[in-house]
């Protein structure tokens, strides 16, 4: 075995140019795929965390029928024994809302909006809601009825710092109730669509229009120290308030939770594709060499080398080119996302695409481990396969008529 | 005693609508220890004649028995397990494998019969010696002479300890030197070491040296005269 793979190496090396094209054509292939694979992942888990850490957090509390329905009746019982377990929890942060649909208008739009009453301190903590205030200020005590609208829905309802805009919606008997609310800040996120769909304001101005009673709230929400605390912190949730419904992040946008899992296979499927792009190099290069060496296998069989022998030469050979090129590939993917994987890649001239989709423009490739070893797994079976067309094709060789003398 | 043995050896090729007798019903015998020369004009079935002795070519019809065993009888693996123990090759145009050296391409077929690495460096440098090669060992094929490839190859043939080596005009792309040297090698080793050799030949110099000559034409044997 160790004489095929010493003739089987040298073979590579008889014609440089052409194995050297096999081979850089394979580390690109390879490094596209794995980059791309990084790249994605990267936009993927960008878009997991912006989602959890500005709009739904790790744990989420609501009435049971509220997924059925978002009423605006379907209030958390008792919502000041939810706060001191929160509290208990010493959590990142948490905050309590109020949430109902209704319509915002100017005298230049109307639209429909999701209407969010918060705690001011306590929302800027959870989703930094604080921080994201491009123009006028933030939700305080001060003035009567301020909300903070998003870039993207003040551009359509031609509203600045210090405009009014009325709010439409109904109370809990149904009451269709009207206010007029001036603007304080104009808030950006992530997300185009969710500045154009969610408005702030005072929970306290939410409730009195809604005629409820302070501390009575449709949702809170916990925002954890460690992702991994989720699962635990769930199940404690749900054994501390069976009458609530208590959920995880995965329960509220499952598809970003299935989002890890697709995204592997997706991308496994792209390395596949790619390698059976270069399968067709490959089989193309090693049928050349085996064409080009039917005598010399001929003569192989004249003197008493056996078909399985001359078969695992070309197979050999065939996987030699696939392990010089693949973990050079693999490594030159592993080089590329690690020095992009700190600094992020800064996408700002897609911004207003990415905002689309709820992603920021810095994406920060990253790949898990177990993706390199798939990588190679899919490298060498592709290349296996790859070698037994041109292998088969040595067998089929018959040592008279390849050398037609002796 | 006899080590090949062709009893009304035919092959018969379809060329269009034309029918080619290569080898016509030919009977040989070949003992142990013969020097033998199979000359005659190109066409005759010199080559094809020794494809059939050699286990490379199936006859239309008769036989081929090397050390008592009918060879066209083999499949295809124990065929080639056969003329791995049985038979060494020379080839006209040396066929060595170019990406070893020589003394690799001599414990090649050693290898192949799972001789141990002492066994087959003892006996690659002593065939190598015989040759008087002992210093190009190393030398891949290209570094070497046309004379000294085939050097190497007669070497490998005789690598196996074959019963009988066959040479498809061994001689045919050497010069003048070269050939005397070979021929020197050759005959010293059949004088030596008892080694049969059947070889086709176009070559005076090889002819003047055979001890038989076997004269084919038109796939028949025409004289078999000893010298």
């Amino acid at each position: 075995m160790k004489i095929l793979f010493k003739i089987a190496w040298r073979n590579i090396w008889r014609n440089r140019l052409r194995s050297l094209v096999v081979i850089i054509s394979i580390i690109l292939g390879i490094w596209a795929g794995v980059f791309v694979s990084a790249f994605s992942f990267g936009l993927n888990d960008q878009r997991k965390v912006s989602m959890i850490r500005n709009q739904i957090s790790h744990l989420q509390f609501h009435d049971p029928r509220w997924e059925e329905e978002p009423n605006v009746n379907y209030l958390i019982s008792d919502a000041k024994a939810v706060e001191n377990w929160l509290e208990r929890q010493k959590p990142e942060a948490y905050a309590f809302r109020l949430k109902t649909m209704g319509m915002a208008a100017t005298a230049h739009y109307s639209g429909g909006v999701q209407i969010i009453g918060i705690n001011p301190e306590q929302e800027s903590q959870l989703t930094g809601l604080g921080g994201r205030i491009d123009s006028g200020d933030y939700l305080n005590e001060k003035g009567r009825n301020p909300i903070l609208i998003g870039e993207a829905l003040a551009e359509k309802l031609e509203v600045k710092p210090g405009s009014r805009v009325i709010l439409s919606f109904s109370d809990g008997a149904q009451n269709l109730v009207s206010a007029s609310f001036k603007v304080k800040g104009l808030y950006h996120d992530v997300s185009s669509q969710i500045e154009k769909l969610n408005v702030y304001i005072r929970a306290e101005d939410l409730q009195s229009l809604l005629g409820l009673e302070a501390n009575q709230y449709h949702e809170a929400a916990l925002l954890l120290k460690d992702d991994s605390q989720v699962d635990s912190e769930l199940a404690k949730a749900q054994t501390a308030f069976p009458k609530l419904l208590v959920e995880s992040w995965k329960d509220l946008a499952p598809e970003l939770a299935y989002a890890d899992e697709l995204m592997s296979q997706m991308l496994y499927i792209i390395i596949g594709i790619i390698m059976l792009a270069l399968s067709f190099g490959i089989i193309n290069t090693m049928l050349m060499a085996v064409l080009e060496r039917r005598k010399e296998l001929g003569m192989l069989m004249s003197v008493g080398m056996s078909k399985r022998r001359v078969f695992a030469m070309v197979i050999i050979e065939t996987l030699l080119l696939a392990l010089i090129s693949g973990p050079l590939g693999i490594i030159a993917g592993y080089l590329s996302i690690s020095s992009t994987a700190e600094s992020g890649l800064n996408l700002a001239m897609f911004s207003d695409g990415l905002s689309s989709y709820g992603i920021g423009t810095i994406i920060y490739p990253s790949l898990p481990q177990s993706f390199y070893f798939g990588t190679a797994a899919i490298v060498f079976i592709m290349t296996l396969l790859a070698a037994i067309y041109p292998a088969r094709h040595a067998l089929k060789l018959n040592p008279v008529e390849t050398m037609r003398t002796l | 005693m006899s080590v090949i043995e062709a009893k009304n050896l035919s092959r018969i090729y379809q060329d269009g609508e034309s029918t080619i007798h290569a080898v016509d019903k030919i009977n040989l015998s070949v003992e142990a220890g013969e020097f033998t020369a199979i000359i005659g004009p190109s066409g005759s079935g010199k080559t094809t004649l020794l494809n059939l002795i050699g286990g490379l070519d199936s006859p239309s019809e008769g036989t081929v028995v090397v050390d008592g065993k009918e060879i066209h009888e083999l499949r295809d693996n124990a065929l080639i397990n056969f003329r791995l123990r049985h038979i060494g090759f020379v080839f006209q145009a040396y066929n060595l494998i170019p990406v070893l050296s020589a003394q690799e391409n001599v414990e090649f077929i050693m290898l192949l019969q799972g001789q141990s690495a002492k066994e087959r460096e003892a006996r690659a440098r002593e065939l190598l010696n015989a040759v008087g090669l002992e210093n190009q060992m190393h030398k891949r094929p290209s570094e070497l002479s046309g004379g000294q490839q085939q050097r190497v190859a007669v070497a490998r043939a005789l690598a196996s300890k074959p019963t009988f080596v066959l040479a498809d005009e061994p001689t045919a792309n050497l010069d003048s030197k070269s050939t005397e040297d070979l021929l020197d090698i050759m005959h010293r080793l059949n004088k030596e070491e008892g080694i049969t050799f059947l070889f086709s030949t176009h070559d005076q110099r090889v002819i003047d040296r055979a001890e038989r000559l076997i004269y084919v034409e038109d796939g028949k044997i025409k004289s078999d005269t000893r010298q």
